[in-house]
């Protein structure tokens, strides 16, 4: 497969380091610049959408649209910044911050109660939403949720919103990064 | 130069027959189901599906393309366990691949004829001069022409009863030793018994293989073979006709998974060359519907 690392100099790494906040170590770099290359297969320098589809786990999951949307044409050091909420170091604070944006889809720093329907119909599919009474059973519930936590369905959450409702929950999003 | 204390193989001495499963699987992540009572935090906690995302874009490729050298003694390295099948015609042999070795482990038992894809390159030379001697049939994965000629090669010399026991590896390329991807159902079409054969390499040498650049292959081969280590678990398991009503294809997953779970790996559901298709949308699906069932489970706690 070839010596990825010799393609990528010490003054790279280290300035991918800098940009993701140490989330990951040199090492860790290395390891996820090999498995950029191996996703970039025609070396454009940023992964498609079509790439990252060619990874089976990835096509079957079913916020993948989702992510694509934050993740599509990102050149590596972008890359890397993406994975960093991934990381061990990450605080709670950036792991939820990602969520968030996972929810915002427009990017316009607010998420609003179809911005939640949405994701929660992308999670159960067509399984449920085809029947009618089952539409109405996920708006219900929404509804009975936020009302139960203190927002209405015109709520427009913020970030530290989701900071207050998701700041006590262990919340585990981690990856490890394969090193040699 | 004998230390066998050193680098014990991961079964225990208790459980020959068997490798320890812990071991072998990856540590995959298991999506812990809270109860008790629905909330707003637990509906917007979407971390699970999120790091099984990150974790599929992290993972390295399941397929590789590995070399290997012919080795020429592999006596105490290799296990072997279960009765060998009798040799009969109209009998093929099944087993998952991870690495070129894996004909020569299985060589050392019996004279096999295998059917394979020629790797261009000093591999395909290796492959002409050793290879050629036991009866093997060559084809070309890309000339469409040649699936049938193969598949007529494949019938003939089942038919034959001084040919060679064929064996034949139904995942078409080599996987990492941890899963097994879909069987191709050629060799499940043939009107023979199936004997799975299931490989199992130690651990220690399957990461350090995949996983490694600081050590040549030859280097790390050598210190093992030199270490007395067990290398590899082979075992022969029950043969298998098909089923009536059975379709080939649920023949070669059968199969698949007698082999799998002997051998401790995990099934995928695609082929070793998905690289170039998408999986289809039930896998998607399923996924949903388990989650979808554990809200509405949910709810009727409330």
């Amino acid at each position: 497969m070839g010596n990825a690392s010799s393609m990528l100099t010490q003054y790279d790494i280290e300035e991918v380091q800098q940009h993701c906040n140490h989330a990951f170590s040199q090492q860790e770099i290395v390891s996820l610049y090999e498995r950029f290359c191996q996703l970039d297969r025609n070396n454009g320098g940023f992964i498609s959408a079509e790439e990252f589809l060619s990874v089976p786990e990835f096509a079957v999951n079913p916020l993948s649209q989702r992510l694509l949307r934050m993740v599509d044409g990102l050149n590596f050091k972008e890359f890397v910044a993406f994975l960093s909420a991934f990381s061990p170091h990450a605080t709670l604070h950036q792991k939820i911050e990602f969520i968030f944006k996972v929810y915002d889809s427009d990017g316009n720093g607010k998420v609003t109660f179809t911005d939640m329907l949405d994701v929660l119909r992308d999670l159960t599919g067509t399984f449920i939403s085809e029947k009618q009474r089952e539409v109405g059973l996920y708006f219900q519930v929404l509804t009975d949720v936020l009302d139960e936590a203190g927002y209405t369905k015109d709520s427009l959450m913020i970030l530290s919103d989701f900071v207050k409702i998701l700041g006590n929950s262990g919340l585990k999003i981690e990856v490890e990064v394969p090193v040699d | 130069m004998r230390s066998p204390g050193q680098l014990k193989s991961s079964s225990s001495e208790l459980d020959l027959d068997g490798p320890n499963i812990e071991d072998y699987l990856p540590s995959g992540s298991s999506i812990q189901e809270p109860l008790g009572k629905l909330r707003l935090r637990d509906l917007l906690d979407i971390s699970p599906t999120l790091t099984e995302a990150a974790g599929a874009i992290v993972d390295r490729c399941l397929v590789e393309l590995i070399c290997s050298f012919f080795v020429a003694s592999w006596t105490g390295v290799v296990k072997y366990h279960g009765p060998r099948p009798s040799m009969r015609p109209k009998q093929v042999f099944v087993a998952n691949h991870t690495s070129m070795i894996d004909f020569i482990i299985l060589e050392q038992m019996t004279a096999f004829a295998v059917i394979m894809q020629k790797h261009p390159g000093w591999v395909g030379l290796l492959q002409s001069t050793i290879l050629e001697s036991v009866g093997c049939i060559w084809f070309n994965r890309s000339e469409a022409k040649d699936r049938e000629i193969v598949a007529r090669k494949l019938r003939d010399h089942v038919q034959g009863t001084d040919n060679n026991p064929l064996l034949i590896f139904p995942e078409g390329t080599c996987v990492n030793n941890h899963y097994t991807v879909m069987f191709k159902k050629g060799a499940f079409e043939l009107g023979c018994t199936v004997c799975p054969v299931a490989i199992k390499y130690n651990k220690i040498f399957v990461d350090a293989f995949w996983n490694s650049r600081k050590q040549s292959f030859t280097m790390h081969l050598l210190q093992l073979m030199t270490s007395w280590a067990v290398v590899c678990d082979v075992w022969y398991l029950e043969p298998q006709t098909l089923r009536p009503g059975e379709t080939a294809i649920e023949f070669a997953e059968r199969v698949r998974d007698i082999i799998s779970v002997r051998a401790g790996l995990k099934k995928v559901p695609w082929d070793g060359y998905l690289k170039y298709s998408r999986p289809s949308p039930k896998h998607r699906e399923r996924k949903q519907q388990s989650f979808a069932e554990s809200v509405l489970r949910r709810l009727d706690e409330k």
